[in-house]
């Protein structure tokens, strides 16, 4: 990395949001690598987390290979998640794209979350589903610290992944 | 960092398979549908609500 994109990446202050339609933005690295992130209604988790809130996930992806180091994008993704609950009082499902990198992603959002102070503005509940060694999925369940909703939300993740478990 | 909770199950748990196999294929669905929005019919046939953005 040359002095001026260590010192660009190092930068506090978000990249250029750009709104491509509603809830689905755009933004470009200072290396011109464009990233596209859109959040969704995602009805797919409707009753693990309860039927009665706002299920919507979201995904991102730069149109080429990237430094993933680069704390600016990171910093960028956060403010669009911050943004979203600004708007929202929902529940946002992540899952580590599964293509035998989602260790590395879930690394990489982890620390995003905590390097940006995520935990100042909403809750995360992390979940590691493994069902042997080749088939493990990261997922998270993000909502609003402020959340009317949070004790309902969290009472019904964790008793849907204890339905989820192997009984004995 | 806060741990996450950690399942773990056998191939046999039909439905703990059976959710995320159906998670990861909407998902899939999905981000086909916001990339180039060619598989719309399949995002209906998944039961999944959404309004056309493209």
């Amino acid at each position: 990395m040359t002095k001026s994109n260590q010192e660009e990446s190092n930068s506090s202050i978000p990249y250029k949001i750009e709104i491509v339609f509603e809830n689905s933005f755009r933004f470009t690295t200072s290396q011109d690598v464009n990233y596209k992130l859109s959040f969704y209604p995602f009805n797919s988790i409707i009753g693990f987390v309860n039927n009665q809130i706002p299920c919507f996930s979201f995904d991102f992806e730069p149109d080429k290979k990237t430094n993933s180091k680069n704390a600016r994008i990171g910093k960028t993704i956060i403010s669009l998640i911050i943004d979203f609950f600004k708007n929202n009082d929902a529940v946002l499902f992540y899952l580590c794209n599964p293509d035998g990198k989602q260790h590395v992603r879930n690394y990489l959002f982890n620390k995003w979350y905590d390097s940006n102070n995520g935990d100042n503005f909403f809750i995360k509940e992390d979940a590691i589903l493994t069902i042997d060694e080749t088939n493990r999925y990261y997922f998270s369940i993000i909502f609003r610290k402020d959340s009317k909703n949070a004790k309902v939300i969290i009472e019904s993740f964790k008793s849907s992944i204890n339905e989820l478990v192997d009984k004995p | 960092m806060k741990k996450a909770i950690k399942i773990e199950i056998k191939p046999e748990n039909k439905k703990a398979v059976a959710f995320i196999e159906k998670i990861i294929a909407d998902k899939k669905a999905i981000r086909r549908f916001l990339s180039s929005g060619d598989n719309y019919d399949e995002i209906k046939s998944r039961g999944i609500k959404f309004v056309n953005p493209l």
